[in-house]
């Protein structure tokens, strides 16, 4: 198999030019002499034109908002051209490296023309291969514009702070079905009341009721209590219960080593996510828990793609590394139904029967086209 | 991207055109055929719609091939190893044409085209190659402004694919452009080649070099005019055709004319026989001159005329010998030249110089008529009785009387110098420039003759335009009559599109003067106009004139820029020197003279001019404080986004926060056009310690700019210290 050696063309131009300036020089040649003197113009005219080109210049990254792993972040840059009548041509624009490079695989930004006072906008495409929370400080900007062989850089600090989400996977239809479906979980997910607009009638008191939905007066009378039954019933409730509360080390796991287990965690992390996308594309009202590690506070239950990018953005902020504490969690106190996630097999105490419980290790098997050594 | 449409056929324009070239250089034809015809059809094969390559074990191959081939050519002396690298590159080359269009091998088939070029310089000295060199070097400058483009669009795209996987989709590859990138481009281009061409002269004409051998070479063959004319029947004569030098002769009005009759231009002048048929030059008297650039010269003795012809010649070969139609005036050399100018003879002639002629120009009368010395000129040089009985004879055929031709009757020496033309263009004489072979039976005539001259005119009667002046010469003073042989060009070869005459050296030519009265002589020719004689005449096809301007321009380019060596440079540079200097003393002695008038009008005294180089540099120095403020406002209406009327008060007074800005600015914290100040400085994303200072300082800039609150000093200076603590601030976040 060959392999392609890349020369820097620098070095590719010192070469010509220790064969050329001497047979020029020593042997009198004034056709070599011209080449020679074009080809000492050319690095001249690049080092002056560069630096006044990026002496004009000025580069803004704009807001990246959140990335998530596995979807390309597009991060846009402004390239404000403040010379009146000089043209910036062939800007490489990119961020300096730092920390945000073990979570972001990057590729620089590209401005073929900016014209005289021209502002011109171009995005640098970062792939995200890890979550968490990567900070940008300096945005980097180069040009080797007109011949090539030197490379003026220009650096300008703007601090940014980007949030890579889990990934999100697409579940198998029964993964979600088993949680709201009939049958001895069927009510899991279910709740009558609040969300309807029409009442209907009165019924007895189901799992998954809420206060609000109880029919006090009706139930003083009876001794029992009853709840009122709307014409519309609300939509499926599911909450995820993120179990992190078993430090990394402590993971049940044979032959396995911190850092496998660190990506079981992950997998957890983003069976979360991908379960809670999937409440959202089938419509449900959703809500998270995370246990043993510091989040921020629980925002509810609800739907819709805010809901989901602020549960997703808490799902982006823990720390695994952070110590782990042995949350607690009101089971009884859950309406709706319930789906615990730890990164393995374990099953919290007190949790309910009827909850369905997920490893992260199960990730590829309940993900579409997904195999293990994809998830590793 | 439509600016980068056209990079394709003109990097492919670009290898033709080194290969081309390179070609010329080797001058090899065959070459150029076969590889041009492949490196053409290269573009059918790798870039239309099958787009296939060569296999690279067959390139292998291929490559092994032409080294063995260039190994076998290059084997020998050193000079054939130039060549022999030019060839395997240019097989190289036409390789790569064939290989797989990726950005590495484009890059690739760029530097092979450079080494074409350049191993071509190595040894190419026509002007075909210099022309393609410099095509070469303006195609290359463009071809590699739009290959820089097309490398950034091409390594963005494979960024951006190495990045994102394909589960990942497509990525946005389009490159981000203004809104006229193709003009601009267009321009920004011109103007790079432009400034990079114009830098290149510079250091082209500045680069140290040596003296060019085979320029001294050539000065030492210059040519020195004829001293010495020596008649050898059996030899023949050859001439090349070549071209000597082009003339312009202008009128008084400064129009390009062409003379009714051919151009004679004369050269050495030979009127002393000494025997053996050897004509040469006597006993001279030089006049030495200096004669600049651009000025004319006048030769010393030569009178005032109003109404001159001026002959410009341009040289093809060296010359020490300045050739003038008629009489010489004034000369100019192009250059500083020392000139030798020889009042008895009008002939001009260049010292040794240490720099060859390449051009010069001189003043001549108008009528054919030239001078000689005062004293009578001396004659009884040549003493053959045979040709002296000839020479009776013809003067008694024609009825003319010696003693008169003797005494110096203008008349009689007219009719018998015509006579003696007459003769000897009659049919009895015939033009060759071959060597004569007699007839057995006129080989008594060799035995008994003396002289060549003898021997051409009683037996021979054949020869070239020498033995035909000679002999007329020898004839004239065997009557008494003075005469000189003149050895020069005579050529009616005129181009009327370039309005020059064109003289070869199968022009040159001999003729003869005779003096008419006392100073005055007159020019005859007496060889007859035969085919090959220079009297003849000649028609110029429009060949021909596109061959000799070919000629002259690769004259050019040979002395002007492959023959640019150390001597030129320091000329060259001298001349330069002159444009500057000259205009700065003269500046200086202005500034000198303007000081001393003030002075004076002042009555300021002694010392007065002390003061007035004060005062001078007093405003001097307030004109640079005054544009240094007047930048410095201009970057705080800049920084502040201020109108000329935006500001009641001074400006200075809010300079502060422009500095403030610039200062935020550069810690990575730009305010936005949209934002007003103070609602960017309380919603800016600052460390807790600058926030508030930035706050304070904007409220300030509001008090100011918009409250009419007029800062005073102490207030300034609180704001500026305001300032330095945000900039301390910052720098101690940053760290």
């Amino acid at each position: 198999m060959s392999r392609s050696i890349r020369i820097h063309p620098l070095i590719v131009f010192l070469v010509l030019l220790l064969l050329v300036a001497p047979a020029a020089l020593l042997q009198g040649n004034n056709l070599l002499i011209w080449l020679l003197a074009v080809m000492l113009v050319g690095p001249l005219l690049t080092l002056a034109w560069t630096r006044l080109t990026l002496a004009a210049v000025d580069v803004r990254r704009l807001d990246p908002g959140h990335a998530r792993v596995g979807v390309p972040m597009h991060v846009g840059y402004a390239a404000t051209n403040r010379s009146r009548w000089r043209a910036a041509f062939s800007l490489w624009i990119d961020e300096e490296p730092g920390s945000w490079q073990s979570h972001l695989r990057p590729a620089r930004g590209w401005i073929m023309e900016c014209g005289g006072g021209e502002t011109v906008h171009t995005e640098a495409i970062f792939w995200p291969t890890r979550r968490g929370e990567v900070r940008f400080d300096v945005v980097r900007v180069a040009t080797t514009f007109p011949f090539g062989m030197l490379r003026a850089t220009s650096m300008r600090p703007q601090s940014g702070r980007v949030l890579v989400q889990p990934a999100v996977h697409e579940l198998h239809a029964g993964v979600l079905q088993a949680i709201i479906a009939e049958g001895p979980m069927g009510q899991r997910s279910q709740r009558r009341g609040r969300g309807g607009d029409e009442y209907y009638g009165i019924r007895e008191q189901r799992t998954g009721d809420g206060l609000r939905d109880i029919a006090w007066k009706a139930s003083a009378r009876r001794s029992e209590l009853i709840c009122i039954e709307r014409s519309r019933p609300s939509p499926p409730r599911v909450r995820v219960v993120l179990d992190l509360s078993t430090p990394t080390a402590q993971l049940k796991g044979e032959g396995d080593d911190l850092h496998t287990l660190r990506a079981v965690e992950e997998s957890a992390i983003s069976l979360a996510a991908s379960v809670l996308a999937e409440a959202l594309r089938s419509g449900h009202e959703f809500g998270l828990h995370i246990l043993g590690v510091a989040a921020a506070p629980d925002p509810g239950l609800r739907g819709g793609p805010r809901h989901l990018d602020r549960l997703l953005t808490q799902l982006a902020t823990i720390d695994l590394d952070a110590a782990r504490s042995g949350g607690q969690i009101a089971w009884h106190r859950h309406q709706g139904g319930l789906v615990v996630i730890s990164p393995d097999r374990v099953r919290a105490r007190g949790v309910p029967v009827d909850a369905l419980c997920l490893s992260g290790r199960q990730l590829p098997t309940l993900c579409r086209g997904m195999t293990r050594e994809a998830v590793a | 991207m439509r600016m980068l449409r056209s990079y394709r056929v003109l990097r492919f324009a670009m290898v033709l055109l080194a290969i081309a070239a390179q070609c010329a250089a080797l001058q090899s034809l065959s070459m150029l055929l076969v590889a041009g015809t492949l490196a053409s059809v290269s573009w059918y094969v790798t870039e239309g719609p099958r787009g296939r390559s060569l296999p690279p074990w067959v390139a292998r191959l291929l490559v092994l091939a032409a080294m063995l081939a260039a190994a076998v050519e290059g084997v020998g002396p050193i000079e054939q190893l130039p060549p022999a690298l030019g060839t395997f590159v240019v097989w190289l080359t036409i390789i790569k044409l064939y290989d797989r269009r990726t950005i590495e091998k484009e890059s690739q088939l760029l530097l092979l085209s450079l080494l074409l070029m350049v191993t071509g310089g190595l040894y190419a000295s026509d002007l075909l190659f210099g022309i393609l060199m410099i095509l070469w070097s303006l195609l290359g400058g463009w071809v590699l402004l739009l290959y820089h483009l097309h490398h950034g669009t091409e390594s963005m795209r494979q960024e951006r694919y190495a990045a994102v996987p394909v589960a990942g989709g497509t990525p946005w590859t389009r490159p981000a452009t203004g809104g006229a990138a193709a003009g601009t481009l267009r321009r920004t281009g011109s103007l790079l080649l432009v400034v990079g061409f114009g830098v290149a002269a510079i250091c082209f004409v500045l680069l140290p070099r040596g003296v060019n051998r085979s320029e001294e070479d050539a000065l030492n063959m210059a040519d020195a005019g004829v001293s010495r004319l020596s008649l050898a029947p059996e030899r023949a004569v050859t001439s090349l055709g070549e071209q000597v030098m082009s003339v312009r002769l202008i009128d008084p009005d400064g129009e390009s004319i062409k003379l009714p009759q051919a151009l004679r231009l004369r050269g050495s002048v030979l009127e002393r026989y000494r025997g053996e048929g050897i004509w040469e030059a006597g006993e001279r008297h030089y006049q030495l001159l200096l004669s600049k650039p651009n000025e004319m010269t006048r030769l010393p003795g030569t009178g005032f005329r109003r109404s001159t012809i001026r002959l410009e010649v341009t040289l093809q070969r060296p010359t020490d010998q300045l050739y003038s139609l008629h009489r010489p005036l004034a000369v100019e050399a192009g250059q500083f030249t020392r000139v030798l100018y020889d009042p008895a003879f009008q002939t001009v002639q260049v010292m040794a110089s240490t720099r060859r002629l390449r051009y010069y120009a001189i003043d001549v009368y108008p009528e054919e008529q030239m001078a000689g010395a005062s004293d009578a000129p001396e004659t009884g040089f040549y003493d053959n009785p045979r040709v002296a009985a000839l020479a009776a004879s013809l003067l008694d055929d024609a009825q003319i009387d010696a003693g008169a031709v003797v005494s110096g009757d203008a008349g009689a020496r007219m009719r018998a110098a015509n006579a003696f033309v007459a003769h000897l263009t009659s049919g009895a004489f015939s033009y060759s420039t071959g060597g004569v072979t007699l007839r057995p039976d006129r080989q008594v005539d060799i035995a008994e003759a003396s002289d060549p001259a003898e021997l051409f005119l009683l037996a021979t009667r054949s020869g070239h335009c020498e033995f035909f002046a000679a002999s007329m010469a020898a004839m004239c003073d065997t009557i008494g009559l003075p005469a000189r042989v003149v050895t020069g060009y005579l050529t009616d070869r005129f181009d009327p599109a370039t309005r020059l005459y064109i003289v070869l050296d199968s022009d040159a030519h001999a003729w003869v003067e005779v003096e008419m009265a006392p100073g005055t002589w007159r020019t005859f020719d007496p060889t007859p106009a035969s085919p090959g004689s220079p009297t003849q005449g000649s028609r110029l096809s429009w060949a021909d004139s596109l061959h000799f301007a070919w000629e002259r321009w690769q004259t050019n380019w040979q002395v002007g820029v492959l023959g640019y060596d150390r001597r030129t440079q320091r000329y060259l540079l001298d001349r330069l020197d002159s444009y500057w200097k000259e205009p700065a003393r003269a500046a200086i002695g202005d500034v000198r003279r303007a000081t001393g008038a003030m002075v004076g009008w002042f009555n300021i005294g002694a010392g007065g001019r002390t003061w007035v180089n004060l005062v001078l540099l007093s405003i001097i120095a307030a004109g640079c404080a005054g544009l240094a403020i007047l930048r410095r406002r201009r970057g705080i209406r800049v920084a502040l986004r201020l109108g000329d009327g935006d500001v009641q008060g001074p400006l200075s007074s809010i300079a502060f926060f422009a500095r403030a800005l610039a200062i935020v600015s550069k810690h990575g914290c730009q305010r936005p056009t949209w934002q007003p100040p103070l609602a960017w400085a309380q919603r800016s994303e600052l460390p807790a310690g600058a926030a508030p200072l930035l706050c304070d300082l904007a409220q300030s800039f509001y008090a100011i700019r918009f409250g009419g609150h007029r800062p005073d000093r102490a207030l300034l200076q609180a704001l500026d210290r305001q300032v330095d603590a945000l900039a301390v601030a910052l720098e101690q976040e940053r760290l």
